[in-house]
């Protein structure tokens, strides 16, 4: 009983960090790596749920908003070169999702943001999203001497698998308190002078 | 059956994954994990320099810089009516040699005014080689640390030629790194050899803990009979020369050191600068944030009782500043020091004198998320604060707080 258990809440703790290549979810924060640097990677769709922050995957089609912001200082000083390009299948989930394929790249994008310097920090990335369907996204940085990489897949209009985020918590709560009050009632009463050695 | 062990074990590793869920990346020293709210409507620091960024073992570093008690300070932080100014550095890589605030002596707390502005200056002398991430910091009681802008700060040399001399009121020069160390470390020694030898002492005298208790309860109304008459005698005696080298302590160190002054624990009073805003009045008339383009929007109803005209140089919150170029400009002085160089831009140009008019302002730029102060939306109480800087023909400057509710946009 207590290896599922364990199992269970391992299942629950790992998808704490989890990421799609270089999109990654640490913590309450969703950041882009490219190279040696890191980006906040910041998704919206306005329409569908006013607020609300998504990371690479967006639940809903429709117009959605990515935003990334700058971590590292000197990406403002750099070309980012954002492009979309569609794929047949979704995230793996395993570290083939971060690994650059040149046959993607030489591909005509689904859509592109050319190369430029963005010295605010922040590119913004609007699209409407006609159609449900899984994508493979790119960043690419540029500056003087060196150039980075970045490949995430994400789907779009797919509803997120699993457990849905909003619950984890509570569910992980929950097992807690069975357990408190499991090992509770298991435990016998004290008695004194009952057996004495 | 149950195995408790088991149990607990796995109880801990629910517990600490708990915490690590809501452990959120923690950052060097709390200068973006505190809430946005905090950080903009508490104490708001400016012009902070220091004097070097890389220096020698006892060399010194002075910071200066000024700070301003945000007017609309938030009802559920206590207000800084004992504070003391501070720096923050991990570890002692530096010995404070003096703080002023407004050219008064910073030994002490104080009590600062809500509104008000003050000016500070910190003297410090490099102890031992480090990089740091140096902040000035207010304590203030109550409600924290409220930490001002931080400065890359590296020290070089060896820790083994660090002197900190100073002279006393009986003009003997001594070496505050060293002084007194060895009489401290042989009174604790002292004091810890006896209470480790009754520690050990008592642990071999019949049962001790579980089987202790359960032995008093046995023996119910006789249980002080567990105690024999020797340990009865040892245990007074023990009392008695206890009190005796206390006491005798205290008599050889007030003959040692017969001229001292207690610590200063009182509480100064110092007053404010003169209003900084010299006449520049500026009310917030509504304020909204940009999500997607990371852009602050504000219109201002400025009116302009000085005898210049003026324009909006920069905005300031948070230890994070947005410069609007033609008028004021800053460069971030390190790799971690949040400048939008070129952040500021507003509608309606200059204010002539006694003119009152209205300023659409933007601050654009990534720290909004990255330095975490657009959670702020998500607030219960959205509202926002910070400094705007006028400058006139002459380049003086008038520095003026606003502040208000805050509402998000999407498009
Ligand atoms: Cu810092």
């Amino acid at each position: 009983m207590f290896k599922g258990i364990n199992a269970l809440l391992l299942v629950l703790v790992s998808t704490v960090s989890w990421g799609h290549g270089g999109v990654m979810n640490e913590g309450n924060e969703c950041k882009l790596r490219v190279g040696p640097y890191v980006m906040n990677f910041s998704g919206y769709q306005p329409e569908n749920n006013d607020s609300k922050q998504f990371c690479d995957d967006m639940p809903t089609i429709g117009k959605s908003i990515i935003v990334l912001d700058f971590i590292d200082r000197k990406l403002r000083d750099m070309t980012v070169n954002f492009r979309v390009i569609k794929a047949t299948e979704a995230a793996l989930g395993t570290a083939e999702d971060g690994v650059v394929n040149d046959a993607e790249l030489a591909q005509t994008p689904f859509f592109e943001i050319p190369a430029k310097e963005y010295p605010t920090g922040t590119m913004t990335v609007s699209q409407n999203f006609t159609e449900k369907g899984h994508f493979v996204g790119y960043v690419i940085v540029e500056g003087e001497n060196e150039k980075f990489i970045s490949r995430f897949p994400f789907s779009v209009g797919y509803p997120p698998k699993g457990i849905p985020e909003a619950l984890k918590i509570p569910i992980a709560f929950f097992f807690v308190v069975v357990i408190v009050m499991v090992w509770f009632l298991r435990r016998k009463p004290v008695a004194f002078n009952e057996k004495q050695d | 059956m149950l195995n408790i062990k088991k149990a607990i074990a796995i109880l801990v590793a629910v517990a600490s994954a708990c915490i690590a869920l809501y452990a959120a990346p923690a950052m060097a020293h709390g200068e973006k994990s505190q809430a946005a709210y905090l950080r903009m409507r508490t104490l708001l620091w400016y012009d902070v320099e220091v004097s070097t960024v890389k220096l020698k073992v006892n060399e010194e570093l002075v910071m200066t810089g000024k700070f301003y008690w945000f007017y609309d300070w938030p009802q559920n932080i206590a207000k800084p009516d004992l504070a003391f100014l501070n720096i923050g550095i991990p570890g002692p890589v530096f010995v404070r040699k003096a703080s002023y605030i407004n050219g008064v002596s910073g030994t002490n707390s104080t009590s600062f005014d809500i509104g008000a502005t003050y000016e500070f200056k910190v003297i410090l002398k490099a102890r031992r080689p480090a990089r740091v991430h140096m902040h000035a910091l207010m304590n203030v009681s109550e409600a924290g640390p409220l930490i001002g802008p931080g400065r890359w700060v590296e020290v070089t040399g060896n820790q083994s030629d660090f002197t900190n001399e100073v002279t006393t009121l009986t003009g003997e020069t001594i070496d505050l790194e060293t002084y007194g160390l060895a009489n401290a470390i042989k009174w604790h020694v002292f004091w810890g050899v006896i209470a480790a030898a009754w520690l050990l002492y008592w642990i071999f005298q019949g049962p001790i803990l579980i089987p202790r208790y359960k032995t008093v309860k046995l023996l119910g109304e006789d249980a002080d009979d567990m105690v024999t008459p020797f340990q009865r005698t040892l245990g007074l005696v023990m009392l008695i020369g206890t009190m005796v080298v206390v006491v005798w302590s205290y008599y050889d160190a007030h003959k040692q050191y017969p001229v001292t002054i207690p610590l200063q624990s009182g509480q100064v009073s110092i007053p404010a600068l003169p209003d900084a805003a010299r006449g520049v009045n500026a009310e917030m008339v509504d304020a909204k944030y940009r999500v997607p383009g990371r852009s602050l929007e504000f219109t201002l109803k400025v009116t302009n009782n000085t005898n210049s005209p003026i324009r909006i140089g920069e905005y300031t919150a948070a230890n994070i500043r947005w410069m609007n170029p033609e008028v004021s400009v800053a460069e971030p002085a390190d790799s971690h020091d949040p400048v939008a160089v070129n952040g500021l831009k507003y509608e309606g140009g200059a204010v002539m004198p006694g003119e009152t008019k209205l300023l659409k302002v933007s601050c654009t730029d990534a720290a909004w998320e990255t330095y975490r102060l657009a959670k702020l939306i998500y607030d219960p109480d959205s509202r926002f604060g910070g400094l705007v800087f006028f400058f006139d023909e002459e380049g003086t400057r008038s520095v003026v707080a606003i502040g208000g509710p805050l509402l998000p946009v999407f498009i």
